[in-house]
């Protein structure tokens, strides 16, 4: 087995110029889902009547589905309804000038989301109740006891639990490809499909993804050496 | 003046409030004793709805409150003119001291950071913990902590500082520095409830004792007629169990 260096160096060179497309669907999926996830989790802790059921069955079920089934469901409604769809909404666009990305987003947005509000709720538990009712005895109203007390006081709690979903988040956007999407991996073998250079393209894809890992990791290790620093020191002995 | 009327409160089928009445006048220190389970946190919890009574009503100010639904405005209203102070201090546990004290002042009353900066470090200065504004309250001992929380109460200038057993999680030697600055409050002249153990300090204190047992106020009077001439037996036999007939050296 042969390696060539310049084929890996034209895929690495190919994987970069697709790393945003990556980047840019891991982030905002993150950033969305950890604004729905925290929504769903408060929902469920405060057991408002109907939507905190509703939630409960819907994460308990979605979490079940694996992403590829979800992101080729998505797509294949998409594909069969979106001509009806778009006729009844008066929309002109046709379905081949629709970035199949936006299927994307939503398949790992629904997703991440479950699993980003079962660990809130996980943190929920971890804050003691009393930080709850010292926001009250002050007069701050519900909304300003989460947002100034409880949220704030989350973030250390999270912060390892968020750093496994966001690289998770990584590797399973590399699954878009299956919707003919063009990201790190595909862009990486687009010169191998010329050369036949495969194991080149794939070691260059590996790299990318490796180095954006190692980048979340370090976002992550700087963010826990900056949050909590209230917290108590960690028993020694 | 705040006044309580049949005040009825179940946890399942446990009954811990059987028809609670209590009066307190402005500027009174009222100190409640009883045993443990003779309802007396959860009576001063009902008061600023931390823990939601099932019937009875409140007169506060010119307002009367139904417990049984009691509406939001009123239920912000109470908070916001009672202070409340922790058994177990219930600090922020992210925020310095002074963020804990100023929080209250710039988030509900709506002070300026400055303002509130200056009205908290006087505050502070009160309770002897100035010094210790940057810390936060992992750093600080049991009896420093609540003495912040007890500055973050009286911060807010309420008109009824409850204090739920604020000296029961502490370290014996802490007790002293805590009760002082809670009798140092006293003296201002606001009014106050206190659910306490102490007996030395409620004597020197309150201004009335009621003692509650079995989720009843069994009886209530000044503290030398409480503790020196209790007309019911079950006060007295709380009472003989607390106070040291003989002191005895081991």
């Amino acid at each position: 087995m042969s390696f060539s260096v310049s084929s890996f160096w034209e895929s690495l060179v190919s994987a970069l110029a697709y790393a945003p497309v990556t980047i840019k669907l891991t982030a905002i999926t993150f950033v969305v889902s950890l604004v729905l996830g925290t929504i769903i989790a408060t929902i469920r802790y405060y057991k408002v009547p109907v939507l905190s059921q509703i939630f409960a069955v819907f994460v308990t079920a979605y979490l079940g589905l694996p992403t590829m089934v979800a992101l080729l469901l998505y797509n294949i409604i998409f594909m069969t309804c979106y001509a009806d769809v778009a006729n009844v909404l008066h929309i002109t666009v046709p379905i081949s000038e629709v970035d199949p990305i936006i299927i994307g987003y939503f398949a790992l947005i629904l997703g991440t989301s479950c699993s980003v509000s079962e660990s809130v709720r996980g943190a929920f538990r971890g804050i003691d109740k009393v930080q709850f009712e010292a926001g009250y005895s002050i007069g701050l109203g519900k909304f300003k006891t989460l947002t100034r007390v409880i949220y704030p006081q989350m973030v250390p709690i999270l912060l390892p639990g968020l750093q496994n979903s966001l690289i998770g988040l990584l590797k399973a956007s590399n699954l878009v490809s299956a919707i003919s999407v063009i990201e790190i991996m595909t862009g990486a073998l687009l010169p191998s499909l010329l050369y036949y250079s495969y194991l080149e393209g794939y070691v260059a894809a590996a790299l990318v993804y490796w180095l954006i890992g190692i980048g979340i990791e370090v976002i992550g290790y700087l963010a826990e050496k900056n949050s909590g620093k209230y917290l108590k020191q960690v028993a020694t002995g | 003046m705040i006044e309580l009327t049949g005040v009825k409160k179940s946890f399942g089928k446990q009954e811990v409030l059987k028809d609670v009445s209590i009066k307190v006048d402005d500027g009174e220190v009222v100190v409640i004793l009883g045993p443990s389970g003779s309802g007396k946190t959860t009576l001063l919890r009902s008061i600023n709805f931390l823990e939601k009574a099932d019937s009875g009503t409140m007169k506060f100010s010119d307002k009367i409150i139904n417990f049984k639904n009691p509406k939001k405005k009123d239920i912000l209203y109470m908070r916001r003119h009672t202070g409340f102070v922790f058994q177990n201090y219930g600090l922020f546990a992210h925020k310095t001291v002074l963020q804990n004290v100023m929080e209250g002042l710039v988030q509900v009353q709506k002070k300026s950071k400055q303002e509130a900066q200056q009205i908290a470090e006087e505050v502070l200065q009160n309770v002897g913990m100035l010094e210790k504004k940057d810390s936060y309250p992992s750093q600080l001992s049991g009896g420093q902590q609540q003495r912040v929380g007890i500055a973050r109460a009286v911060a807010l200038k309420p008109e009824v500082i409850l204090f739920d057993e604020p000296t029961s999680a502490l370290d014996p030697e802490l007790v002293g520095e805590t009760l002082e600055v809670i009798k140092k409050v006293a003296k201002t002249g606001i009014t106050m409830i206190v659910v306490t153990h102490e007996m030395s300090f409620a004597e020197d204190v309150a201004d009335r004792v009621i003692f509650m047992d079995g989720g009843v106020v069994v009886e209530e009077g000044k503290p030398g007629e409480i503790f020196y001439k209790p007309k019911e037996e079950r006060t007295r036999q709380f009472l003989s169990r607390i106070i040291p007939q003989d002191a005895y050296v081991i």
